[in-house]
């Protein structure tokens, strides 16, 4: 019996050897043996959407007051509360744009989590599983994982890194590694309110920077014998100044960057509203990129969540979101496709919102603010396939409780494992595959089925696809 | 040490025959870390067949590195160049590339003694101060979170390096800081800005209870285990050792978890209380001390699995020993901790590894005291920390006892066939990429152009004389994060090269603008004042790479000047910033 307990658990030492170990021991794992995939084949990997974008709202939202809303002594006499259809009403206070986005967002509210505290629930979030310290160093981000399966589908004119992130750095976790992938998988994140943008301003920019690589390899060329013989190709970074420049070199990347007063006006100059204008350009460029992590953050509103005075409240976020998020789905809704006649980019463009745990439902807490809430929460969706204005599961009038979650399972809550099954079902991944040769020797499922506090079944919300 | 040479038989007899069977396939050498260092390095600087240099044992640190290579028939690299020395011993030292003037100094020098007096030099400068803080700050964490405690904490980490004040000293002021913590005592910053709240604002202003309770305690017994003893507690904070372990450490294997609420136990009583404000708590003041009540081994628990009960007696982890009659707890634990020989292990590892590439145990906060392997070289971790101990705990002085030998001043380049094994012989020195804020700093010497960041009242040019990074403007932020600079609120961790990182190098303003010809700097000025074409070459190159080009690299070089020489002066500089031999410390 001890043996086989044993047999399961993480041999640490080999644990630390790849991923967290940055520069050696991911120059190390570039030479990462091919992983082994042992497919269960019990999934319906729809792949409707050639691309997903999550947008994450960190910090929480509260979710009586959004999308699940529920009248109580909470709601702020401004919310200017609207019926929209059934047992759905919205306020057109936080959400004017939106509300006239009803018919295409769809909406589970039978959400539930085990998690309450921000850094446990993003990583979560994130990573599409529990937190487990033992293994962390090890775990991919899902995002790394899609670029892995998505890297045979890549054109020789691709150049965009597959999996691109927008200010995941604002996130609790960060920007999680691509543990025992190899490097490439990982996340080029782009912090776009600190301008860290990472594009060439403009064609002169970028034929000096021309100019400047050639140099470099013509220098590197002659630099070899003072480094003892080594060779041009000296591993590793080289290899990313060769990606960078690639990217970099592509006129299609600063163009993506282009925005234009009007747009940016638009979209709203802050994290969400920028990171959508980019997400929308990245997607119409259709360069590499194929999926989107943008995390729109401090939505943790303890105190006066609805205070006007304050210069963070619900009310701006839920603004800036509501702008974002409607303005995305105007313009991908607008664009027909390239590559199926008569459909949209939104039609091949999953977009999924994303937030680790709701806030306390009922009246303001003494300090005017919501807490953290993880028994009842939200999560939506739009385009790349799923059926438009789905309305999926029900709380209790307080919105303290799921009594009704909606999909094929009556006993069983919709968890993050099930809305990364949905982004892997929507991007024609096989979310049962095992990945066996990890350094820890446990098999890491791309969506497990082993929760932090029970079992969970990894099924996608097929409720949204039919 | 007679305590634990009488510790370690009674646990091994305690180990069944089918445990220790079970255990002996899956122990293998701690070449891993440094299996990866070597790979790397032998991709930068790869073997070739020629000579072994014979090489002059500088110290007792030489004796252990090369009697162990020579016991073993394990080949080492030859002695690194003058050039290769001067870089690496100023960037290990003060964090910065040598300014030309005296790398030249140091190159022209006969002296045979001039390594060694360069040691001494490098380790006596402002730039040592420095960098060091620096370190410090990252490891203690001393960010945001610290408040208006911050500035007071930064100045007194420079005191004690400044002063040279024994390490045993600022671990035990650390550890026993009381009293208003930003004001009257800075060492009370490291306990005072760790806490778990039970809600992230507590309604109740007097509510101390929601922030004095046993997690805080635990999660930062945790945070000092890794730092000062190099244990890593965190999985015994919530439940035995057996049954869980056995693949990850054997020592703590053997460990229940009330050992670790004993150890929790010496902060049972601190408490920090938190200053409020009109109606917010002001989380820049903290008050703390010892008055309140033991540590609850039942008490609920917000992050951990709940507690339920046991000896919660302060009682140390490694031997068991408690305070005396009468004694304060943290007194106690400040005494027993810096005298054990566990502690002065661990600060000698995790400096050879800062400086060496990898520590002689791996990873430098997770020892496994029972791992038959571990060290890889024992003879020379118990060496390295009695001489710490004899030299009254001088940080500075071990720093320079680890410069002036030898085994530092192997070259990265390698004769003969490398072999994986030869890793944990410290046969050549492994390349590590430049630290964020070194590559900042290393960015802004070579061309001449500090930057002007606000440290309070004063300005500084360079990232690691800021007590908090996080002041510097957004993009250099951004820079410094992507290239893996803690944010003080976690440990610091490496983070994994990318291809932001090149992007960044490439052309983030933080290069692009400093090598602008037109703005004043190092390029301005020399493209008025170098004496012809080949002198301005060698300048660029002195400035950036710390060392003269080669014929080949010359001829390159000029052909860019020549075709349009502001221009080419900025591109050369461009490319030698985007080198490895920039990027890198080799």
């Amino acid at each position: 019996m001890q043996k086989r307990v044993a047999d399961t658990l993480a041999a640490r030492r080999d644990l630390l050897k790849l991923g967290g170990y940055g520069l050696l021991g991911s120059f190390a794992s570039q030479t990462f043996a091919p992983v082994h995939l042992r497919a269960a084949g019990r999934t319906n990997p729809r792949g409707t959407a050639r691309f997903c974008i999550l947008i994450e709202l960190a910090g929480a939202l509260s979710h009586i007051d959004s999308f699940d809303f529920k009248e109580n002594e909470g709601t702020q006499k401004d919310f200017d509360v609207r019926p929209i259809k059934n047992d759905l009403y919205l306020s057109h206070r936080l959400f004017p744009q939106l509300s006239s986005h009803m018919d295409t967002l769809s909406i589970v509210r039978s959400m539930k989590s085990h998690e309450v505290v921000h850094f446990r629930g993003q990583y979560y979030t994130q990573a599409g599983r529990p937190l487990n310290p033992a293994q962390a160093s090890e775990i991919p981000s899902v995002g790394s994982v899609i670029a892995l399966e998505l890297e045979n589908q890549r054109r020789a004119t691709d150049t965009f890194p597959t999996y691109l992130g927008c200010n995941l750095d604002t996130s609790g976790c960060g920007a999680l590694s691509t543990g025992f992938l190899p490097p490439r998988h990982s996340v080029l994140d782009l912090n776009l309110k600190s301008g860290a943008g990472a594009a060439p301003s403009s064609a002169e920019a970028m034929a000096v920077l021309a100019e400047r690589y050639r140099l470099l390899n013509e220098l590197d060329a002659v630099m070899a014998p003072a480094r003892a013989g080594r060779d041009r190709n000296f591993g590793g970074f080289r290899d990313f100044q060769k990606s960078a420049y690639q990217i970099l070199g592509d006129p299609r990347w600063p163009e993506a960057f282009k925005m234009p007063k009007e747009e940016i006006e638009r979209y709203g100059a802050n994290e969400v509203g920028l990171g959508c204008l980019l997400a929308r350009n990245v997607v119409q460029a259709d360069a590499g990129t194929r999926y989107i992590h943008i995390v729109h953050p401090d939505w943790d509103h303890h105190r006066d969540i609805y205070n006007h005075a304050k210069k963070s409240n619900h009310y701006i976020r839920c603004n800036e979101f509501d702008r974002a998020l409607a303005q995305l789905l105007t313009d991908l809704g607008a664009a027909p496709s390239p590559r199926t006649p008569g459909k949209t980019l939104l039609d091949d463009t999953l977009i999924v919102v994303a937030t680790e745990f709701g806030r306390t439902p009922g009246a303001l807490n003494g300090i005017s603010g919501r807490h953290h809430y993880n028994l009842a929460y939200l999560s939506m969706y739009a385009g790349g396939g799923t059926k438009p204005g789905r309305i999926i599961g029900k709380t209790d009038a307080p919105g303290e409780h799921v009594v009704d979650t909606g999909w094929r399972y009556k006993k069983a809550s919709v968890k993050t494992e099930n809305f990364y099954g949905t982004i892997y079902c929507g991007l024609g991944i096989d979310w049962q595959k095992e990945i066996t040769n990890t350094p820890s020797k446990r098999a890491y499922k791309y969506v497990d089925n082993l929760g932090a506090t029970e079992m969970v079944i990894p099924d996608e919300i097929a409720d949204l696809f039919v | 040490m007679k305590r634990l040479i009488f510790f370690f038989p009674v646990l091994l007899l305690a180990q069944t025959p089918e445990l220790e069977q079970a255990h002996a396939p899956l122990y293998k050498p701690p070449v891993e870390k440094a299996k990866s260092a070597a790979a790397l390095t032998a991709e930068l600087a790869p073997a070739k067949p020629g000579l072994r240099a014979p090489i002059v044992r500088r110290n007792f640190i030489d004796q252990h590195v090369f009697g162990r290579m020579q016991k073993d028939g394990i080949p080492h690299a030859a002695l690194a160049t003058d050039e290769e020395f001067a870089r690496r011993a100023w960037l290990d030292a003060t964090g910065r590339i040598p300014a030309p003037a005296d790398l030249e100094k140091f190159l022209l020098s006969r002296d045979p003694q001039k390594r060694t007096q360069l040691v001494d030099q490098l380790t006596s400068s402002d730039a040592f101060i420095d960098k060091w803080t620096y370190y410090f700050e990252d490891l203690f964490r001393a960010g945001q979170r610290m408040g208006s405690g911050l500035n007071l904490f930064h100045y007194w980490l420079r005191e004690w390096l400044i002063l040279d004040r024994p390490y045993t000293d600022m671990v035990t002021d650390i550890l026993t800081g009381a009293g208003k913590s930003s004001f009257s005592v800075p060492a009370g910053m490291y306990y005072a800005r760790d806490f778990v709240k039970a809600k992230d604002d507590p309604e109740a202003p007097d509510a101390h209870d929601l922030v004095n309770q046993p997690d805080t305690v635990d999660e930062f017994t945790v945070t000092y285990s890794k730092v000062f003893l190099g244990l890593n507690l965190a999985c015994i904070s919530c439940h035995d050792g057996a049954h869980h372990l056995e693949k990850v450490n054997t020592f703590l294997t053997s460990k229940k978890r009330d050992e670790f609420f004993g150890q929790a136990a010496f902060f049972g009583k601190t408490r920090q209380i938190m200053n409020w404000e009109n109606g917010y708590q002001a989380n820049t003041e903290y008050t703390v001390d010892d008055v309140g009540p033991e540590y609850n081994s039942k008490a609920d628990s917000i992050v951990r699995v709940p507690r339920r009960g046991g000896d919660a007696s302060p009682r140390f982890i490694l031997g068991g020993e408690r305070p005396k009659p009468g004694e304060n707890s943290r007194d106690a634990l400040a005494r027993i901790l810096t005298g054990h020989p566990q502690f002065r292990k661990a600060f000698a590892n995790r400096i050879w590894a800062e400086l060496m590439g990898f520590g002689i145990v791996e990873p430098i906060d997770d020892f496994d005291l029972l791992k038959p392997d571990q060290p890889s070289n024992p003879a020379l971790l118990d060496a390295l920390a009695a001489d710490f101990q004899q030299h009254n705990h001088s940080f500075k002085h071990y720093v320079q006892t680890v410069m002036k030998s030898s085994a530092y001043q192997l070259s990265s380049r390698f004769d003969g066939e490398w072999k994986p094994e030869y890793a944990t012989y410290y046969a050549r020195k492994y390349v590590r990429m430049l630290s964020a804020p070194e590559l900042h700093d290393a960015i802004a010497l070579a061309t001449g152009q500090p930057a002007k960041f606000s440290s309070g009242t004063e300005q500084v040019g360079l990232i690691m004389q800021m007590p908090e990074p996080k002041k510097a403007d957004a993009g250099v932020q951004g820079f410094m994060k992507t290239f893996g600079q803690s944010n003080r609120d976690d440990m610091p961790k490496k983070v994994p090269p990318s291809a932001l990182q090149a992007m960044l190098m490439m052309q983030s303003k933080i290069v692009t603008d400093r090598i602008d010809a037109a703005k004043p700097g190092f390029l301005k000025g020399l493209l008025a004042a170098a004496k012809d074409d080949q002198d301005l070459v060698n300048q660029i190159f002195l400035h950036t790479i710390s060392r003269r080009p080669t014929a080949a690299e010359k001829a390159v070089s000029l052909k860019a000047i020549q075709a349009n020489r502001p221009t080419g002066a900025a591109n050369l500089q461009w490319a030698l910033l985007n080198s490895p031999e920039f990027l890198f410390n080799y």
